[in-house]
């Protein structure tokens, strides 16, 4: 049914802004970690969007191709930052290099803020846009009453 | 007396019904807008049915009926099952952001938020009418 189809859309959209959150919050939380199961510091992580079609072969016959013409999102791939670590002079850091160096995530505790704000703000778009949905099928239900 | 029964569901109906269907396309492709805000490289799309509506609405054949064969006439702005498929859209945007998205979020809130008025609207209007008929059912002969 068409209704649903736009409230899936934007679950899409919830559920891959919650996903970035996520993310951002480990990143935050990680913002001095040095050691991690992989060696070395903690990397700083992001999520990378990709629109995909909606709807299956079947319902596309019916409704002659809208469904591939209408894009979800997803999360298809959580990207690892190869960026250089921030080498901090701290010789009394348990890991700390022969110099006095150690080596720091490389996280902008600002730019991990900007991000949480623009996911927070994309989020409540998708709410919104599912009210909007939610508000049209009980209009409809009205017709008649 | 049959002018009454013969307007009861005339030409009007058919464009307010043929409104709710588009109106709720609508909904879809800005709803897909949305989803997609944060996406890098992803076009917004467009979605317009006013014109092709205003035509069907303008036409001296205000029954376009279903045709099954290529040669069959038709009417200009319906398909074979006698509805609107107006097309999607990439839509030309002015703004682009630096990862290639044109979504212009305030714009498709917008856009979301008078689509789902003009949509409530039509239902009102479909309601005020039938609420009219109901009226002449019930108890408009009444002693």
């Amino acid at each position: 049914m068409s209704f649903f189809k736009s409230m899936n859309i934007s679950s899409s959209g919830l559920a891959a802004q919650r996903i970035r959150m996520n993310i951002l919050s480990g990143n935050l939380a990680n913002v001095n970690t040095t050691r991690t199961p992989e060696g070395g510091p903690y990397r700083r992580k992001d999520a990378v969007f990709s629109s995909v079609p909606t709807g299956n072969p079947f319902e596309d016959f019916i409704s002659e191709g809208w469904g591939t013409q209408l894009q979800k999102v997803k999360v298809v791939q959580i990207h690892k930052d190869g960026r250089e670590p921030r080498r901090v002079h701290n010789p009394s850091h348990p890991d700390a290099d022969r110099n006095g160096y150690v080596d720091m995530p490389n996280i902008q505790v600002m730019t991990e803020m900007v991000n949480m704000i623009a996911a927070t703000r994309a989020y409540e778009a998708n709410t919104t846009a599912m009210n909007a949905a939610k508000q049209m099928v009980n209009k409809a239900l009205e017709i008649g009453r | 007396m049959t002018k009454l029964i013969g307007g009861m569901f005339n030409f009007d109906d058919r464009l307010h019904m043929e409104s709710l269907n588009q109106r709720l396309r609508r909904n879809e492709v800005i709803t897909a807008n949305i989803a997609n805000s944060e996406t890098p490289g992803f076009r917004a799309f467009g979605f317009d049915f006013e014109e092709q509506l205003q035509a069907l609405a303008n036409t001296d054949q205000p029954f376009p009926m279903k045709t099954s064969h290529d040669k069959h006439f038709r009417n200009a702005h319906t398909e074979a099952d006698g509805t609107l498929h107006p097309d999607v859209y990439i839509r030309p945007t002015e703004s682009v952001s630096q990862d290639g998205n044109t979504v212009d979020v305030d714009k498709e809130m917008g856009n979301l938020a008078k689509n789902q008025m003009l949509y409530q609207t039509t239902v009102e209007l479909l309601n005020r009418k039938i609420g009219m008929l109901k009226y002449a059912i019930t108890s408009g002969g009444a002693s």
